[in-house]
C-alpha cells in the first residue's frame, strides 16, 4: 500500500472513530429519553459514511457489516422499525464490533468477523419480525406498501431473478431466504426455483459453505434500480441477474454458459418449473443489448451514492501531539530567555530596555497561555465513555445505575486525560461493581432500587478535581483495616484517620471483595490507579460514610509543562513554590523564632503546622534577620513554609529531575532561573502531609510517636 | 429397527458444522433413519442444504431415511424457497 494510500486510511480510521463516537452517544441519550428524527438521521449518517469509505477502500468485510446495520438505521428513520431498549442495545453491540473491526484494520490484525455473524443475524431477524407488518401496513410511502395495494397493480412489472450466491455468503451471517423475504416486501415472488446441483457428496460437503441458487420470478412495482438495490451488498461474492421477465429468455443462454459445472441441466429443470421455455434461450433477441445498458447504468450509478460528500468540515483541526509538544518546549525556553533578557535590562538599568522586554514578556505570557490551551481538552471527553461503560457493567450484574455527570467542560491537559482514562475506569468499576449494592441489600437500607454515581470535574485552586462518588454502602473500615492488619500493612495496635484506613486499598494486592467478579480484580488493582495518578502528580483521596456511599477524589494539577512559581530564598538557595498552591504570606512573628520546639503557628484562630525549610533540608545557613511564612495549602490541609526572604512570582518552565533524584519526596522538579541558576520546585502536598503528619504524631501516644518518627520523612 | 433422530432447538449456520457431525454419526450407523424436525425452533439454508446433503447421503449409501413432521420454521424456509423440489418431507410424526 502506497504512503498515500496509509494517510487516507488513518484519515478513515479518525474520521470513523469520530462518528462512531457520535453515533454511541447518540444510542445512549436515545436510550433515556424519547428518538428526535435528528438523532435518527445522524445514526444513519454515521453508519452510511463508514460503510461509503470503507468501500473506497474496498474494506469489504466492514462494507458488509456496516451495511447491514445501514440497513436497520434506514428502516428506523422510516419508522417502520421503533427503537426501543433492546435494539438501542444491540445496535450498541453492532458499533462496538464496527469499532473492533476497525481497530483491527488500525493494528493490521486478522478481522473478528465471527463475532459479527451473531450481531448480523441479531439484525436480520429485526428486520424480518417487522417485514410482513410492512407489507401489510397501510402507513408509509414505501415501495412495499404500494406493491401490496392492488389498485397499483397494473404499473406492476415482472422480473427474472437469478441469484447464484456465493459460497462464503453463510460464513458472512447472510441467509439467502432473507433476501427472499426482503423480495416479498417488496412484491411478490410469482414462482421460485431452487437450484442445488453444485451440493456435493459425501465427505466434499461443508455444512458452512453455500450451494443453494434460486431462480424466481418476481411481480412488483419496482424498478431494475430498487431490485439491485436490495442485493447491493452480496453483488460483489454472488452473480446476480435481473432482467425483465419478457427479456429472460434472450439472457437465458448467457446464465447457461455461466453456470458452474454440472448445474445446467438442474438449471434448464428450474426455469421450465418458472414457466420459462428454454428453446426460447436461443432464439435471438433485439432487447438484450438494452438491458445490460440498464444493468451497467444501476451499477454506475451505485458507486457514486457511497461516495457521498462528508458532512461540513468541522471545526477542528487535528495536529501531531509530538508537534505540539515541540512549540510548548520552544515556548518554555522562550519563557527563560525572555526572565534572562528583563533581569539583563534591569541591571543595565536602562528603562526603554526594560520597557521593551517587559512588553516581550507579556507577549510570552499570551502565547503561552494561548499554546497550553490547545492542550487543554474537556474532560468530557473521558466522561463521555463511562455512561456506555455503566449501562453495560450495571446490565451484566443485574443492578440498576443511573450516571450523572457534571463538570465535563473542565479543561484538562490533554496528556493527563489519556492517561486518566484507565485509572477512572476502575474507579467507576469498582464503585459499580462494590460501592453499589444490589437492589434487595438498597431497598433494606431504605434506599431507592436505583443506584446513583456521579462524575464530576472542577478547578479548585490551580488543580483539577474529579470525583467518582457513589450512593452504595461505603467502605467498610472495620474490614479494611482487618485485612490490612492481617496483611502486615499496618501494625494490629495502630491508631489510624479514617482517610489513612480508606487510603489502605490503595495497597497492592488489596482487595476486600468478598467474592472476585470478572469486573473487579483483573489484573489492575487500586495500586495501579494510585500510581498512575501520582505519575501525573497527582493525588486522590477518599470520603466514605457507612450506607451513604464513598466518593473518590482525583486532584491532578493543571498541566504538567509550565506552571506560575512563587520565588522563596533560603540562604543561598532558591526554591519555587507553585503559586496555585499559596494562600498568603506573612512574617514570622519574633515570638515564635525562638520556640522551635513547637512549630505550631496560631493563625486566626487555627492551628497551622510550620515547617523551617532550611532544617528540612539541612541547608546550614544561619536563619535571615526576618523570617516569613508563606502559607500553602493541597486540598484541605495547610502548611506554612518558613522561609527567608520571598522573591516574588516568576514563571516556571518546570524541568524533570534526572532519575536519581525520582525518590525525593520533597522536590517535585527543577528550573532554570533567568540568572542561569538552577532552583528546586518543592512538592507542595508531601511537604503539607510531612508537616501535618509530624504535628498529629505528637499528640499521638508517646510508643506510636518513636515509631512512626524513625519510619516518616 | 429403525432408527429415531430428533433435532431441537436452533438450526442454523451457527449450529451447522455441530450438526454434520451428528447426521454423519446417525448416517455411520447404517440403518432406516428417520429425522424428526418438529421441535426445530429456528431453521435457515444453512440447515436446508444440511438436509438435501443428508437426503442425498442416505440414498447414495444406501440408507433408508426419511425426515418428518416439519415445525413452522422449516415448513415456511421450504415454502419461501420452493425446497420441496428438493426436500422429500413426510407429515406424519415418527
Amino acid at each position: 500500500m502506497t504512503l498515500d494510500m496509509e494517510l487516507a486510511l488513518q484519515t478513515f480510521f479518525e474520521e470513523s472513530n469520530d462518528l462512531l463516537g457520535e453515533m454511541e452517544q447518540i444510542l445512549l441519550e436515545v436510550e433515556a429519553e424519547t428518538t428526535t428524527p435528528e438523532q435518527l438521521n445522524a445514526l444513519f449518517r454515521a453508519m452510511h459514511t463508514i460503510k461509503g469509505s470503507a468501500g473506497l477502500f474496498a474494506l469489504d468485510d466492514v462494507v458488509r457489516f456496516t451495511h447491514q446495520v445501514e440497513n436497520a438505521l434506514d428502516r428506523l428513520r422510516d419508522g417502520s422499525l421503533r427503537l426501543d431498549e433492546d435494539l438501542a442495545g444491540l445496535l450498541l453491540r453492532c458499533h462496538d464490533h464496527v469499532k473492533s473491526l476497525l481497530d483491527a484494520l488500525a493494528a493490521k490484525d486478522t478481522l473478528p468477523i465471527a463475532a459479527g455473524l451473531p450481531l448480523l443475524a441479531e439484525l436480520s431477524a429485526r428486520l424480518d419480525a417487522v417485514a410482513p407488518g410492512h407489507g401489510d401496513g397501510a402507513a408509509g410511502p414505501t415501495v412495499a406498501s404500494d406493491a401490496a395495494a392492488p389498485a397499483s397493480g397494473q404499473t406492476a412489472s415482472s422480473w427474472l431473478l437469478s441469484l447464484r450466491f456465493g459460497p462464503d455468503l453463510l460464513r458472512n451471517g447472510m441467509d439467502p431466504a432473507s433476501f427472499i423475504r426482503y423480495l416479498h416486501t417488496m412484491g411478490r415472488v410469482v414462482a421460485i426455483a431452487p437450484v442445488t446441483a453444485t451440493l456435493p457428496a459425501g465427505a466434499d460437503f461443508n455444512p458452512e459453505t453455500n450451494y443453494l441458487r434460486l431462480e424466481l420470478v418476481f411481480e412488483g412495482t419496482v424498478d431494475a434500480g430498487a431490485l439491485w438495490d436490495a442485493f447491493e451488498f452480496v453483488r460483489e461474492d454472488s452473480r446476480i441477474h435481473i432482467c425483465p421477465l419478457a427479456e429472460a429468455p434472450a439472457q437465458l443462454a448467457g446464465l447457461l454458459a455461466e453456470a458452474e459445472p454440472g448445474e445446467a441441466e438442474a438449471l434448464l429443470a428450474a426455469w421450465l418449473r418458472l414457466g420459462l421455455s428454454p428453446q426460447a434461450a436461443h432464439a435471438p433477441e433485439p432487447a438484450a443489448a438494452p438491458v445490460t445498458a440498464v444493468h451497467d447504468a444501476v451499477k454506475t450509478a451505485a458507486p457514486p451514492e457511497a461516495r457521498q460528500p462528508r458532512p461540513p468540515e468541522s471545526k477542528f483541526i487535528k495536529v501531531e501531539a509530538g508537534k505540539l509538544d515541540k512549540l510548548i518546549n520552544l515556548i518554555g525556553e522562550l519563557v527563560i530567555a525572555g526572565a534572562a533578557a528583563n533581569l539583563m535590562a534591569r541591571r543595565a538599568d536602562q528603562t526603554p530596555l526594560v520597557e521593551a522586554t517587559l512588553t516581550i514578556s507579556n507577549l510570552i505570557e499570551q502565547i503561552r497561555a494561548g499554546t497550553l490551551s490547545m492542550r487543554m481538552i474537556q474532560i468530557g471527553e473521558i466522561f463521555n465513555r463511562f455512561p456506555r461503560v455503566v449501562r453495560d457493567v450495571s446490565h451484566e450484574l443485574g443492578k440498576d445505575i443511573q450516571l450523572t455527570i457534571s463538570g465535563a467542560d473542565t479543561e484538562l491537559d490533554k496528556s493527563m486525560v489519556d492517561k486518566l482514562g484507565d485509572p477512572l475506569m476502575h474507579i467507576v468499576r469498582n464503585a459499580i461493581d462494590h460501592g453499589i449494592e444490589d437492589s434487595a441489600q438498597r431497598r433494606a437500607a431504605g434506599k431507592p432500587d436505583e443506584g446513583t454515581i456521579w462524575l464530576n470535574a472542577y478547578h479548585e485552586s490551580g488543580s483539577v478535581v474529579i470525583e467518582v462518588a457513589d450512593d452504595g454502602a461505603g467502605l467498610r473500615r472495620e474490614r479494611i483495616l482487618a485485612k490490612a492488619i492481617e496483611r502486615n500493612l499496618v501494625a494490629a495496635d495502630a491508631a489510624l484517620s479514617d482517610q489513612d484506613i480508606f487510603k489502605l486499598i490503595f495497597e497492592p494486592g488489596f482487595s476486600t471483595a468478598e467474592h472476585v467478579t470478572n469486573l473487579s480484580g483483573r489484573g489492575v488493582g487500586m495500586d495501579v490507579v494510585r500510581k498512575s495518578i501520582e505519575q501525573l502528580r497527582g493525588s486522590v483521596e477518599i470520603d466514605s460514610e457507612p450506607q451513604l456511599g464513598s466518593t473518590f477524589r482525583i486532584r491532578l494539577p493543571l498541566t504538567l509543562a509550565i506552571i506560575d512559581g512563587f520565588l522563596v530564598q533560603n540562604g543561598d538557595a532558591t526554591f519555587v513554590v507553585p503559586l496555585e498552591a499559596v494562600i498568603e504570606c506573612i512574617e514570622l512573628p519574633p515570638a515564635q523564632r525562638q520556640d522551635n520546639g513547637h512549630d505550631c503557628l496560631n493563625l486566626r484562630g487555627e492551628i497551622l503546622p510550620l515547617l523551617h525549610l532550611s532544617t528540612f533540608f539541612e541547608l546550614g545557613a544561619a536563619p535571615g534577620k526576618r523570617q516569613n511564612v508563606v502559607v500553602v495549602r493541597f486540598g484541605d490541609s495547610k502548611a506554612g513554609l518558613v522561609v527567608d526572604e520571598l522573591l516574588g512570582e516568576y514563571q516556571t518552565v518546570i524541568k524533570p529531575l534526572g532519575s536519581l533524584f525520582r525518590h525525593l519526596k520533597a522536590i517535585s522538579g527543577s528550573t532554570i532561573l533567568g540568572t542561569g541558576e538552577v532552583a528546586l520546585i518543592l512538592d507542595i502536598p508531601s511537604l503539607i502531609h510531612y508537616a501535618t503528619r509530624k504535628e498529629s504524631e505528637r499528640y499521638s501516644l508517646e510508643s506510636e510517636w518513636g515509631k512512626r518518627s524513625r519510619s516518616g520523612g | 429397527m429403525s432408527h429415531c433422530l430428533s433435532l431441537s432447538g436452533e438450526a442454523t449456520i451457527f449450529q451447522a458444522a455441530e450438526l454434520h457431525h451428528t447426521l454423519l454419526d446417525a448416517l455411520a450407523q447404517a440403518q432406516p433413519l428417520r429425522v424428526d424436525l418438529s421441535a426445530i425452533t429456528e431453521f435457515d439454508c444453512a440447515a436446508a442444504q444440511l438436509l438435501i446433503w443428508l437426503q442425498r447421503e442416505g440414498r447414495r449409501l444406501g440408507v433408508p431415511l426419511a425426515l418428518c413432521a416439519p415445525g413452522a420454521p422449516v415448513r415456511e424456509l421450504i415454502a419461501l424457497l420452493g425446497l420441496d423440489t428438493e426436500l422429500d418431507v413426510e407429515e406424519e410424526r415418527a
